[in-house]
């Protein structure tokens, strides 16, 4: 069935794209660490490791490649390593592209976040809840910023956002606090 | 075996299909790999991201891949989780823990009245709102790519009308005869026997749609035919609500493919507006009359929400789809029923 619905194309790709063992993402990992070594921040964190396909060229067999993504807080850039083999293959800075927040920011988010008296005053309520967003850029700052909103909800159709903040996991501060309530903000 | 990233494979209504949920772009369900009856038609697609802006100046969100502008990434929910303000209020027991807790595949035979068809579904937390990613392969060779809206209306704007422009980028590969085709542009000009045209686009750039003409695009191979000689081709057929605004500028955007890694909409919204797209995605030339190329297509499916927060949709958004077609044109071979030509 599957032969004949599949291009010859696709089977030439079937070992490039086989699923990622534990073995190659931890390869990777420690590839991608041990390059980096001596230019990241103390304060950097691996987001993700997948596997990566670029389009070959039609002469050359497709290349399995794994890719591994790393934000360092503090110098703020979004580092992409290439591995193939458990060895690095290219680097490359993501300029200007923030990666979607993992569990992990977010909680240190809140935890920072939660600092805030005016903050923390929302939270003392049992039916609020925080979720996070992805707060405005500008094309000069490139710090990671989350951002959080803290709404009510007594039933669907009774929900509001009480509050928004901003919080900048590269310089671990909270950047903005808007009281939609009282109208405050900073 | 990674829980999101892999790359898993489908096969139904004559098609061969891989889908996969990437690990940290917040873009989505991708498609890789969708192959014809044998012939390659995609190398990829997804709906990558989305620009949201409500009436009165504020807010724009963009979601998806880099989301800024107040947006979110969409977040994989479990395919069971409900349509409802639960999974925004309290995450925990509707996050997809593994990319196969969140995607559907169903094939279905064909029937009296429809071909056969292979659908992939999964669907996305985003704020308060949901994104469900629907691509559906039919047996006559269709892709129809969809997405609904549903979950919550925005808890502090519940009665402010707003548009949703959806991204998808479409990397149509014919016959996976890569970087050899060209993208056309087609309208009805007149009812004359030539008031059909079809004409190679000389440019990468921002396309508009033209109801008045029936205007469609499509990406044809300038070395592969079918038995009858004719270059194997597939359409975008792209209906219309809602025209383009200052925030989606345009309908399609043609331009090439420039890797995997990147111009998946990142850099895209620095104004909480597609400018980038035309700026700096589809910027160069194409060679329609020479070698041909990778073409890279950005379609936008649009609609303007005027909520129902008085009625239908005060408790939750029922799902709301809108799609587009990919049609295939001298793609597949010619048999009589006798058995020749
Ligand atoms: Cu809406």
């Amino acid at each position: 069935m599957k032969k004949t619905e599949m291009s010859e194309a696709t089977k030439a790709l079937e070992a490039a794209i086989a699923p990622l063992k534990d073995k190659e993402a931890h390869a990777a990992r420690e590839a991608a660490t041990k390059q980096l070594a001596t230019e990241l921040s103390k304060r950097h964190r691996i987001l993700g490791v997948e596997l990566r396909v670029e389009k070959p060229a039609h002469s050359a067999a497709p290349k399995r490649q794994i890719a591994v993504l790393v934000v360092d807080y503090t110098q703020r850039r979004v580092i992409e390593v290439l591995t193939a083999d458990g060895r690095v293959i290219k680097v490359s800075d993501l300029d200007g592209f923030q990666p979607a927040p993992i569990p992990e920011e977010i909680e240190e988010a809140q935890d920072l976040a939660q600092a805030d008296e005016r903050l923390a005053r929302i939270l003392e309520n049992d039916d609020v809840f925080v979720s996070a967003f992805s707060p405005h850029r500008s094309a000069e700052r490139k710090d990671r910023e989350i951002g959080l909103r803290y709404a009510i909800s007594e039933s669907a159709r009774d929900i509001r956002i009480l509050a928004e903040a901003v919080v900048d996991l590269s310089d671990l501060k909270l950047v903005h606090v808007e009281n939609f309530e009282t109208g405050e903000r900073d | 075996m990674a829980t999101f990233g892999d790359f898993h494979h489908e096969t139904g209504a004559g098609w061969s299909v891989y889908w996969r949920i990437p690990v940290f772009s917040g873009g989505g369900l991708e498609i890789w790999w969708a192959d014809f009856q044998g012939h390659r038609v995609m190398w990829r697609g997804s709906q990558p991201f989305a620009i949201v802006p409500y009436h009165g100046g504020s807010p724009t969100y963009k979601d998806g891949v880099d989301a800024q502008c107040g947006g979110a990434p969409f977040t994989t929910l479990k395919h069971g989780a409900p349509n409802s303000f639960a999974p925004w209020k309290n995450p925990g027991p509707y996050i997809a823990g593994a990319d196969t807790d969140a995607v559907v595949v169903t094939t279905t035979p064909a029937g009296d009245f429809d071909p056969a068809t292979l659908v992939i579904t999964a669907k996305f937390q985003c704020g308060w709102y949901q994104y469900v990613h629907r691509w559906e392969f039919t047996s006559d060779g269709d892709i129809h790519p969809s997405v609904a809206m549903g979950g919550h209306l925005n808890p502090n704007k519940p009665s402010v009308a707003h548009i949703h422009s959806m991204y998808f980028r479409i990397d149509l590969d014919i016959d996976g005869q890569y970087p050899h085709d060209v993208c056309e542009e087609f309208d009805h000009n007149n009812f004359s026997a030539a008031g059909d045209k079809w004409t190679a686009l000389s440019a990468q750039g921002k396309q508009l749609h033209d109801i008045a003409r029936a205007r469609k695009w499509r990406v044809r191979s300038t070395t592969s035919q079918n038995n009858l000689k004719q270059f194997r081709a597939y359409e975008i057929e792209l209906p219309r609500m809602a025209g383009p605004d200052k925030y989606s500028t345009g309908d399609v955007w043609a331009t090439i493919y420039r890797g995997d890694g990147f111009q998946f909409g990142e850099n895209v919204g620095a104004a909480c507006t597609d400018e980038e797209l035309t700026t700096s995605y589809a910027v160069g030339p194409l060679h329609p009359a020479t070698t041909g190329d990778d073409i890279v297509l950005w379609v936008v499916v649009r609609h303007h929400h005027e909520p129902r927060n008085l009625g239908e949709e005060a408790d939750h958004l029922p799902y709301h789809y809108e799609d587009f077609s990919i049609v295939p044109r001298s793609f597949i071979d010619v048999h009589s029923a006798t058995g020749g030509q």
